[in-house]
């Protein structure tokens, strides 16, 4: 039925391993447990998306030139369906990049015209390039080609990619990212690329796929060092920030610790709590009845305001919540500050 | 002289990718490091070794099949390099799974002698194949040959990875956190990896990227299931 | 004659003493007034200063907004507590502004260092608000930019909150302390995003009916947009609800804020002002 040549081997293989492991972090994305951030929900589509893209791409190897026979039709529809897979998988990891930074939805809608209108126009040239083939083609013995237009193509859905780059790095300069690392997903996609350019083989492929799964792993990472009852951090985290506070990456300067009632339900606490401390602060949990926060830059008249907030819930939920805090002084150093106050050395 | 034909891009794709991703892992590992986990640095110790391997793999189907100068001496060693690393790493993964899900210390020796014995014994056979063709051998014209132990050395391999997941399995068992996804599955690349090596000699090795797969998968998916 | 701390109670009894946008500040956590009482309790004097970087890491200055006495007896007396009250706090320098030249020479006497300088404040009315009012003309106000009106207490503290830490107090040394019913809610603006606050312009009316915005400040990736956002609204507001000749006092205490005014309105310039400071301890 199909003509095996070497090189298809090649592109088979690669092929299959990139699917396989595509299949891999999407059935492991389907099944853990969410952080309860925005990027988890479009997470999946760029999974899906990378997905079809891999199985396409093996699927088409089969049926285009100069092995495969055809037909033509299948060959053009999986051609479409693995192009497209992958500017819809370059949206969408745009989207997943904007939520990981900014974790809100509102500001992704005020944006959201600007970012589909790309999309709609790839889309709509997608579906022409069937029937017309003014982007690629396949020629009479069913080997691809590419015109002129695809430069121009690549151009625009490859502007997602530098969108996210600019964000990632933009917010990076303002902020400290934690569990995200915009590199970690481009050297794979600038490897695939290579190897492909080179070697005239599925690198890109396989590069995407690796790219998709190191985002699955950063991600994973992240859940790893949660608690899933609070939505707190555990104390795998506490060790890990000591290790970043040695090591000069942060610098508390604010330390909680809280003291909660043995075998009440606490999930009204967690869910108040969250609603009542800064954005740029650390919630750990020690044990079932001991939580940390931790609390990075100026905090002039903050536990002012924060030890009313906390009485204000302890008398909202009739709960006996004791608490006590620490401020870091000039002289002191944040490690000994942080081991002092939180009580681990 | 050394040349590349079609099915080497497979193999240097594959390997290259697969060395691209651990490293990748490894990074993150090391960004995100806590002290006293040896959970945690056995899992590392793996990926090292995975890398082992796929450069082995990368220099054995590279050379072989090709007549040039040292071709079958140098085919001979990346798979002995790989060879070597794949018993190591089944060793290395039964001892990442008891010390992550049965909490077993490196001080605790008492498995140690045992278990890790045949393991030993076969890794040694493996360096010394050179001299013996015991495992694999290759002729003047850089061919692949099996020997007489490559199905107990893959029995033994097997016999291990198998031993590594069942440990998952009983921490599932004996804990009352959800399993997420089915231990079996985490198998399937490795399975893969490693029946594509075994049934079809001479194409490209998809057994570091299964075993990289399978480890990875199995290191993340329990980390996302309820501790 | 006697020495008598200055509170929220006792803060009119020095009507002719402290100016009314000053002594409306009495009672808040920083503010702290000092006054001198003569026979019969008749007031003869009082000073009024803030204390700034009170719970920070930098050193504790400062700033006197009021100072009157009757007489020499009066102001020496005045100083010498000012001077012992500050070292308690552990003040290390005292600073004024003011546009008195005999005032100035009064606190030269004792010990200040003056220079005569443009002020930080430039003074524009309502009238002059109208050309940037006008700016938002026509234009549909997007739905996340809202009036402090219908802004809950949480949404206002969780914002406050993030202030403190990045270190945003505008003018406003204890934001931390003060209640949303201290500023106008009405023509101070807010952006919402999420439900939650990400950016403000804060506007206090003082008893003389002089506009003061106290905190401008945004966070996110919107914040440029923003902040110009608010301030048109604001100044729609402002310029809908307040006579031609109300006056609005902006202190430029920011590059940021500098630039703004440079831009909105010109040419415009603060008074000259002799600003001084004394070490103290």
């Amino acid at each position: 039925m199909f003509d095996i040549s070497q090189s298809m081997i090649v592109d088979v293989d690669i092929n299959l391993a990139a699917a396989l492991l595509m299949v891999g972090v999407w059935i492991m994305t389907l099944r853990r447990r969410s952080t309860g951030e925005k990027a988890d929900s479009v997470f999946l589509y760029v999974i899906v998306a990378a997905l079809i893209e891999t199985v396409a791409g093996l699927a088409v190897e089969f049926f285009e030139g100069p092995v495969g026979h055809g037909p033509y039709a299948l060959a053009v529809i999986l051609e479409t369906i693995l192009e497209y897979s992958i500017t819809t998988e370059l949206f969408f990891l745009l989207l997943y990049v904007f939520l990981t930074m900014h974790d809100s939805m509102d500001y992704l809608k005020r944006r959201m015209k600007f970012y589909m209108i790309p999309f709609v126009i790839l889309t709509v040239v997608t579906i022409v390039n069937m029937f017309t083939g003014i982007i690629w083609y396949y020629d009479e013995n069913l080997v691809y080609n590419e015109t002129i237009l695809y430069f121009f193509y690549d151009v625009i859905r490859y502007t997602y990619l530098v969108i996210a780059i600019y964000q990632y790095a933009n917010y990076k300069k303002q902020n400290g990212v934690r569990f995200f690392s915009m590199w970690t997903f481009m050297i794979p996609i600038m490897w695939g690329t290579s190897l492909e350019w080179i070697t005239d083989c599925a690198g890109f492929t396989l590069g995407n796929a690796i790219a998709v799964a190191m985002l699955f792993v950063m991600s994973s990472q992240k859940v790893g060092f949660t608690d899933e009852k609070s939505g707190f951090y555990n104390i795998h985290y506490l060790n890990m920030l000591r290790e970043n506070i040695k090591e000069g990456k942060y610098e508390p300067s604010l330390v909680i610790n809280y003291k909660l009632p043995k075998g009440k339900d606490l999930s009204g606490f967690f869910n108040e709590l969250r609603g009542i401390l800064p954005d740029e602060c650390d919630t750990i949990k020690i044990d079932d009845t001991n939580f940390v926060t931790v609390i990075y830059g100026s905090t002039r008249g903050l536990m002012n305001m924060l030890s009313d907030d906390i009485q204000m819930i302890a008398e909202a939920l009739n709960m006996d919540i004791k608490y006590n805090y620490a401020i870091k002084k000039k002289e002191e150093s944040p490690v000994e500050f942080f081991e002092d106050a939180v009580g681990v050395k | 002289m050394f040349y590349i034909v079609d099915r080497d891009y497979a193999t240097l794709i594959l390997d290259s990718s697969t060395i691209l991703m651990i490293l990748g892992i490894i990074r993150m590992s090391f960004r995100h490091r806590e002290k006293n986990r040896p959970d945690l640095d056995s899992f590392v110790l793996l990926l090292v070794i995975n890398i082992i391997m796929a450069l082995g793999d990368t220099l054995g189907y590279l050379c072989e099949y090709k007549v040039f100068p040292h071709s079958r001496g140098l085919a001979t060693l990346g798979m002995t390099i790989f060879y070597t690393g794949f018993v190591v790493i089944t060793m290395a993964w039964l001892h990442y799974c008891r010390v992550r899900f049965r909490g077993d210390k490196l001080s605790d020796r008492t498995h140690f002698a045992y278990e890790y014995i045949p393991g030993m014994i076969m890794t040694v056979l493996v360096l010394i194949n050179v001299f013996t063709g015991w495992i694999f051998s290759y002729n003047e014209k850089a061919e692949y040959f099996r020997g007489v132990l490559f199905i107990p050395m893959y029995i033994l391999l097997a016999c291990y990875i198998a031993a590594g997941f069942m440990c998952v399995a009983k921490y599932r068992d004996n804990n009352s956190g959800r399993a997420l996804i089915p231990i079996w599955v985490y198998a399937i690349p490795i399975l893969i990896g490693g029946t594509f090596t075994f049934f079809v000699p001479g194409s490209a090795s998809f057994a570091p990227f299964g075993i990289a797969m399978s480890f990875v998968f199995t290191h993340m998916g329990t980390i996302n299931e309820v501790s | 004659m006697e020495l008598v701390k200055i509170t929220a109670e006792n803060a009119d009894d020095f009507t002719e003493h402290i100016d009314a946008d000053v002594r409306c500040n009495i009672g808040r956590s920083f503010f702290k007034g000092i006054g001198a009482l003569g026979d019969n309790y008749a007031p003869l004097g009082a000073v009024v200063y803030e204390i700034l970087n009170y719970d920070s890491e930098a050193d504790t200055k400062c700033r006197i907004h009021s100072f009157m006495a009757a007489d020499d007896d009066t102001a020496k007396a005045l100083m010498e507590e000012y001077s012992n009250a500050i070292a308690e706090d552990g003040a290390i320098e005292s600073l004024y502004e003011t546009g008195d030249e005999n005032l100035d020479r009064i606190f030269s006497s004792y010990g200040f260092t003056s220079k005569k300088r443009e002020s930080p404040e430039i003074v524009v009315t309502v009238g002059e608000l109208q050309k940037v009012a006008a700016m938002a003309k026509g234009k549909n106000m997007p739905e996340y930019i809202q009036s402090m009106t219908d802004v809950s207490l949480l949404q206002y503290r969780s914002f406050l909150k993030n202030c403190l830490i990045k270190g945003r107090f505008g003018l406003l040394e204890d934001l931390g302390y003060l209640p949303l019913a201290w500023f106008e809610r009405e023509i101070s603006s807010c952006s919402i995003a999420d439900e939650k606050l990400d950016g403000v312009l804060l506007i206090r009316r003082l008893p003389s009916q002089t506009l003061v915005p106290c905190l401008f400040t945004a966070f996110g990736i919107d914040y440029q947009k923003n902040l110009v956002i608010i301030m048109l609204r604001s100044a729609q507001k402002v310029v809908e609800m307040y006579p031609e000749e109300t006056r609005v006092v902006i202190r430029r205490h920011s590059p940021g804020v500098k630039q703004l005014t440079d831009k909105f309105f010109a040419g415009k310039k603060g008074a000259e002002v002799f600003v001084g400071r004394r070490a103290e301890g």
